[in-house]
């Protein structure tokens, strides 16, 4: 059985910062009704058995603190960045947040009607709605698949009794406390072992969740709000989850397919750099990789009268890179990349915090750069040839295609 | 919270006491500057938290020195710069960055162009080349330039879709009639069919030169700095033109109202006039405006969002620029709630502001969030660079320091002038709406994961300004 709470402190940086993240296990993977989680981890900070919103608010705006309760797909949880002579006051707001909320109704009303705001503002932006479409597309039923807003009806039917309810089970999932910044190491141990020592022994077995389908349809044309002449054009398949090991090479794969330097790596080269076909193209292979598959996605804004020409130039480059693979300097520059880049991940204590926390509720080890470095070191271009014939699969590739009404 | 910790919060320093702000000091006592011989402008800044080095090269030419006609010019040749210079071909330096494991990239305003490659500490000295090579020259192909021209058309047309983007366009050309900050960075679509080789030649061989240019070394540097850069640049020529003052923003006549209709969603863009960055008021109205806009219960945030419910969120920004500029105040509202409302509500708190200065309560929680916000956002070596870079390009490297040591001496009865001054939209202001091509209300749908951090706890979706009211312009 796993750890119910663990913690990781370290001291880290120059600056006078401490970053403090508190992740539960939950999220709107395991919520009852769309939309829960969202409110049930912004509700952290609209109220605690001690404080109401306005204190919450009020008293860490006194000390400069940006101080956030939220949802994501896998958690709920608290983030706090703070100035370093604060750090005892950023974990005990952490704390009090994550442990003892309140969950007032009248903030929940209020959050409801914030979230469908929200939700219509992104959704009047065109690459948001095309890249809504695609996500639904490629995962539903999955959670992935809809909304961190969910809609108006399902906001509708979560109560404050149902946010407490995911809330207790989160804190029965358990989580992870990480602290970074410069701090002292041994003093922010000990105060972390007083205030989450409640949350000792295992922790409990996550329910499964619907596994993703994706719609039928390969290819989806979707109506946007634009009044510029632009087509957005997303096009991909699901890959492997966060903790999978071919997730190095895949790694690889991005950056030669486009997600390196500049305009560097084979789909920018083509059309943006030699066929002028968009201003913006952008490569993943395994983004939004959690405990389920993320994907493979390629991306180009264009006009739309050429958007059918970028989509056979994705089609194109993906299928040769499936077909001939690498040359042997593409392979050592896009490995060389990584390496080089690895340092810029690891500059400061917010960094830090959020590197040691996706390692520890993954169980990866890529919060030490000697790992990354000997991982990707030990990778040859047979084995990048070999996932990218494992993972990239053109004759399965979805299609978004937003366009303006 | 711990007993312990409310004490130690009560024993906080407040506002008088902020002082000395350590960490910029810090960052500043760091930096060696120096003038080669042909005028280039070099500081080395040593900041060993990774084993990174940020190069950083500012032009002082921006959308402001576009010729007549040839608007967008300066963002054009922003984009020429990756497209081929004596020794390196079309696309070499983005190829030749990613076998490094470095990054670059480069944005113009409209008071100056910035190029930036971090590389890992043992191999930086190849920006020194390549940044000396396109500083001597570029080849400026005419096919080259033709395929380029096309990028960024296709770039503004992605601006003009995009809500916020195309609504401060609009802002901005009214609340600065005539002067540069009124203009497009990217130019219009006539004024780049209009710009070819030769006018990007010109511009180049005008402005881009070592005396108009500042060159920021900063991270883990290691020795030999100034010995290396002498090497790159030193046989380069230094001349170039002062820049010529351009006539200060006329102001708007009164509140000037301005409507498009898009999308779904009702926004609206205040934009007020802000003094120039070097102007003793500026670190005055920052206060200002943090009181209005910064944190959870700053005066709009609480009127307009958490206690209102009006608004999905708000953000008040202040420009830092040469010549007298803008502040703004931007949101969107939530469905349902009447547009004018919001407005209503929002121009009744700056009147509020304006009439009753801020507490001293207030004002020392301003101060505290715009100082924590300053280190955040100086956290990493090329923001440290850009800080330095950007002081020594347009104003002077203690430009900083004086403006928040003045920031932070601020007592809340020196505020009242200010308020009188900025606060005042009747007088003179812009304020743009964006409003629903439709009442009809759109079928909710889904939308995509991850939330992102801000002082006020959510995002408003899309916050105008990449570099505040006037914008700039990125490859």
């Amino acid at each position: 059985m796993a750890a119910r709470f663990t913690t990781r402190v370290k001291r880290v940086g120059e600056a006078p910062i401490v970053a403090v993240r508190l992740w539960l296990r939950g999220g709107a993977r395991l919520e009852d009704v769309p939309g829960q989680a969202l409110l049930t981890g912004r509700l952290l900070a609209e109220g605690t058995r001690r404080r109401d919103w306005r204190e919450i608010a009020r008293e860490s705006d006194d000390r400069g603190m940006l101080l956030q309760s939220l949802a994501t797909y896998e958690s709920i949880g608290v983030t706090v960045d703070a100035l370093a002579e604060d750090w005892r006051l950023a974990l005990d707001w952490a704390a009090e947040l994550a442990l003892e909320p309140s969950f007032p109704e009248d903030r929940l009303d209020w959050l409801r009607r914030q979230a469908l705001g929200e939700l219509e503002s992104l959704l009047d932006q065109p690459e948001v709605r095309a890249g809504r479409a695609f996500l639904e597309q490629l995962y539903t039923p999955h959670p992935y698949g809809r909304a961190l807003q969910g809609d108006a009806e399902s906001l509708g039917a979560v109560d404050a009794d149902a946010c407490a309810g995911l809330h207790r089970r989160a804190l029965e999932w358990g989580g992870l406390l990480v602290v970074a910044g410069r701090i002292d190491e041994a003093a922010v141990e000990s105060r972390a072992a007083e205030l989450f020592g409640s949350l000792a022994g295992s922790a409990a077995e996550l329910p499964p969740v619907d596994a993703p389908r994706g719609l039928a349809e390969a290819h989806r044309e979707v109506e946007i709000p634009d009044d510029a002449d632009q087509a957005h054009l997303y096009a991909g398949h699901l890959t492997v989850p966060r903790r999978h090991p071919d997730t190095v090479a895949l790694a690889v794969l991005a950056v030669v397919l486009g997600a390196g330097a500049g305009m560097s790596g084979r789909l920018p080269e083509r059309i943006r750099e030699r066929e002028g076909l968009a201003y913006h193209v952008d490569a993943a292979t395994y983004v939004g990789a959690g405990l389920d598959a993320g994907r493979l996605v390629t991306y180009a804004a264009t006009s739309t009268d050429t958007a059918e020409a970028a989509e056979l130039a994705i089609r194109e480059e993906l299928t040769r890179l499936v077909d001939d693979g690498l040359d042997q300097a593409e392979f050592e520059e896009a490995r060389s990349y990584l390496i080089g880049r690895d340092p810029f991940r690891r500059e400061t204590a917010r960094q830090w915090a959020d590197i040691l926390a996706e390692a520890e509720f993954y169980g990866l080890e890529t919060d030490r750069p000697e790992w990354v470095t000997e991982r990707l070191g030990a990778l040859e271009r047979a084995d990048v040839e070999a996932a990218a014939r494992r993972w990239i699969r053109p004759s399965e590739l979805r299609v978004t295609v937003g366009r303006p009404r | 919270m711990s007993k312990g910790a409310a004490r130690e919060a009560a024993a906080a320093p407040r506002s008088g006491e902020l002082r000395p702000a350590g960490e910029l000091r810090r960052i500043l006592d760091g930096a060696r500057v120096e003038r080669l011989a042909n005028g280039l402008l070099v500081a080395t800044l040593a900041a060993g938290q990774a084993p990174l080095v940020t190069t950083a090269l500012i032009y002082r030419a921006g959308t402001r020195d576009d010729e007549a006609g040839h608007g967008g010019t300066a963002h054009f040749l922003e984009h020429m710069m990756f497209k081929g210079s004596p020794r390196y071909g079309p696309g070499e330096i983005d190829l030749l960055t990613r076998a490094l494991g470095g990054s670059n990239n480069a944005f113009t305003s409209h008071d100056m162009t910035l190029y930036y490659f971090t590389f890992a500490a043992d191999r930086w000295q190849q920006a020194l080349e390549i940044e000396s090579d396109r500083m001597a020259g570029l080849t400026l192909d005419a096919e080259a330039v033709r395929h380029e021209r096309q990028v960024i058309l296709e770039e503004i047309a992605m601006y003009e879709g995009e809500p916020w983007d195309a609504l401060e366009q609009r802002v901005s050309a009214a609340a600065f009639p005539g002067h540069p900050y009124g203009r497009p960075v990217l130019g219009t679509r006539e004024q780049l069919l209009a710009t070819g080789a030769e006018a990007l030649a010109a511009f180049h061989q005008r402005l881009y030169r070592p005396a108009n240019a500042v060159l920021v070394v900063a991270g883990d540097v290691g020795g030999g700095v100034t010995e290396q850069v002498e090497a790159a640049f030193g046989g380069l020529d230094g001349e170039a033109p002062r820049r010529a003052p351009s006539p200060p923003p006329a102001a708007p006549n009164g509140l000037v109202r301005l409507e498009r209709r898009a999308g779904e969603v009702a926004r609206m863009l205040l934009s007020l006039p802000a003094p120039a960055a070097t102007a003793d008021d500026h670190p005055l109205l920052r206060l200002l405006v943090a009181v209005l806009g910064a944190g959870r219960s700053s005066r709009l945030h609480r009127a307009l969002v958490d206690e209102g419910q009006l608004c999905v969120g708000v953000s008040a920004d202040l420009n830092e620029s040469v010549d007298p500029g803008g502040w703004t105040v931007a949101f969107e509202v939530i469905p349902g709630i009447e547009p004018r409302r919001a407005e209503e509500t929002a121009l009744a708190e700056i009147e509020r502001l304006r009439r009753q200065p801020p507490s001293a309560e207030e004002v020392a929680r301003a101060q505290k969030i715009v100082l924590a916000d300053w280190i955040f956002d100086h956290e990493r070596v090329y923001q440290q660079a850009f800080l330095v870079g950007t002081a020594l390009a347009l104003f002077d490297v203690e430009h900083p320091w004086r403006y928040l040591d003045r920031l932070l001496s601020v007592r809340a009865d020196d505020l009242a002038a200010a308020a009188e001054r900025y606060l005042s939209p009747e007088r003179a202001g812009v304020l743009g709406w964006s409003l629903p091509v439709s009442e009809e209300p759109s079928p909710p749908a889904p939308l995509p994961e991850g939330e992102g951090s801000s002082r006020s706890g959510i995002e408003p979706p899309s916050p105008p300004g990449r570099g505040g009211l006037g914008g700039e312009g990125s490859r």
